[in-house]
């Protein structure tokens, strides 16, 4: 049906369907993980910024 | 006299392009610098694979050398978590503690591992697949390696030579990318360093332990790559080991990086590399770099919407991980816009911030797909 492998993928790409399974499956992963890494640095923000306050350079450091 | 012609006489179209593209391997790592530590030793691991009857490989009976090192060394993942015990020992976390928002960029440039995840799957591969070239663009070559050495072994040659080639690549993908997406006005934008605060010597021991726990604790799957990484920093920052931290910044990385590259030639034999599908990742690896870039960006200019303080959206584009050729990167497009304009601290607390995103998203791409 297809003559070679790139165009069986043009196909694919011209035909994405919503309704495949493993491509919702990689949309819901990709959209967990995204909100994931945000939470997950922002947590180590809060804790960095936690620490600045609690344990302030002293003046040697901060030359 | 059959015998010692047996390599000629086993000789196979396959073999001899792989030769030359293991040559070619070589001849970016000498003549073009692009990841020489990484790139000469799987340039001439790939060769010495596709040698017919080749030693180096041997059989399933009495394995050679590459494939004793690729099933001790990779197959178990040891190799590139000892690299990052030296990347942690060669990292200085102190422009992120100074600067934690810079965090959420490390967050954004990532946006391309997961594009390219979908898009990978639109273009057949299977999810576990997908997810090993999708991880390409954490920018981050252990990371690359341990997910695909997870996932899909099969795809681990092509998927780590994108990977490095790709990282060495950073001054040629990002500038087109961010002049695409800004423009001059913007990327002119000044900022001061009023952001960033001193830290105490405390915070910086503190950091790598915390971080360890903490990521272990939300993303089991992690544990091991960001506590490596966390270890390395950590011998860093105590200040009691220093005989340990060079150790691992030298002798650890430079043994482990040799044993690593050759390694990886040992699965760059022409039937599993010589596919059309070897192609496409490295095709799919350039759009995850592209996305990245762009993810950084746009989110800079995002922010831009609600800040007083406007962020030069060069800035974001540091989010990936490739340390420190990215912050370097738009440290000099800043300087060739406003030679005033001197962009480094931020740059580089971006890409900080990148190697620890990239890190987590891996750990988080087992968790959620493993």
């Amino acid at each position: 049906m297809f003559e070679n492998m790139l165009s069986f993928r043009v196909h694919s790409l011209a035909t994405v369907s919503f309704d495949d399974p493993v491509l919702m499956e990689a949309l819901r992963v990709s959209g967990i993980a995204l909100l994931a890494i945000f939470l997950v640095m922002g947590l180590f923000g809060v804790m960095i910024s936690l620490f600045s306050i609690l344990f302030p350079a002293t003046e040697d450091e901060t030359i | 006299m059959d015998q010692l012609l047996q390599g000629i006489y086993g000789l196979t179209p396959g073999a001899v392009l792989m030769f030359g593209i293991g040559g070619l391997i070589i001849w970016l790592a000498i003549a073009k610098e692009y990841e020489p530590t990484l790139l000469l030793p799987i340039g001439l691991g790939a060769i010495l694979a596709n040698i017919p009857y080749s030693a180096a490989i041997g059989t399933a009976a009495e394995p050679g050398i590459l494939t004793t090192l690729f099933d001790f060394g990779i197959r178990t993942e040891l190799f590139p978590l000892l690299i990052f015990v030296a990347i942690g020992a060669m990292i200085d976390f102190g422009p992120l503690l100074q600067n934690p928002k810079m965090l959420l960029f490390g967050a954004a440039a990532q946006f391309g591992i997961f594009f390219t995840l979908c898009l990978a799957v639109v273009m057949g591969f299977t999810l576990k697949e997908s997810a090993s070239i999708g991880i390409i663009g954490a920018a981050d070559g252990p990371t690359s390696i341990v997910v695909a050495n997870r996932f899909a072994p099969h795809l681990l040659g092509p998927i780590t030579v994108a990977a490095y080639s790709y990282m060495a690549l950073v001054p040629i993908i990002q500038p087109p990318v961010i002049r695409l997406l800004t423009t001059k006005r913007e990327r002119k934008i000044r900022m001061d360093n009023a952001g960033f605060r001193p830290v105490s010597q405390r915070t910086k021991i503190l950091f790598p332990i915390v971080v360890a726990l903490l990521a272990g604790l939300i993303v089991p799957s992690a544990t091991a790559l960001i506590g490596m990484l966390m270890f390395g920093n950590l011998l860093r920052e105590s200040g009691v080991v220093d005989r340990l931290s060079k150790g691992a910044q030298n002798e650890l990385a430079n043994i482990v990086t040799i044993l690593l590259g050759i390694s990886i030639g040992a699965v760059m034999t022409s039937d599993e590399f010589l596919d059309k599908r070897t192609l496409m990742i490295l095709g799919m690896g350039i759009i995850a770099f592209v996305f990245d870039t762009a993810g950084g960006v746009l989110f800079a200019k995002f922010l831009n919407l609600f800040l007083k303080h406007k962020i030069n959206p060069m800035i974001g584009a540091c989010g990936i991980s490739a340390f420190p050729m990215s912050g370097r990167v738009v440290y000099k497009m800043g300087l060739a816009e406003d030679p005033q304009n001197h962009l480094l601290m931020h740059a580089i607390s971006c890409n900080v911030g990148g190697q620890l995103g990239s890190v987590i998203a891996g750990g988080l791409i087992l968790a959620l797909i493993g």
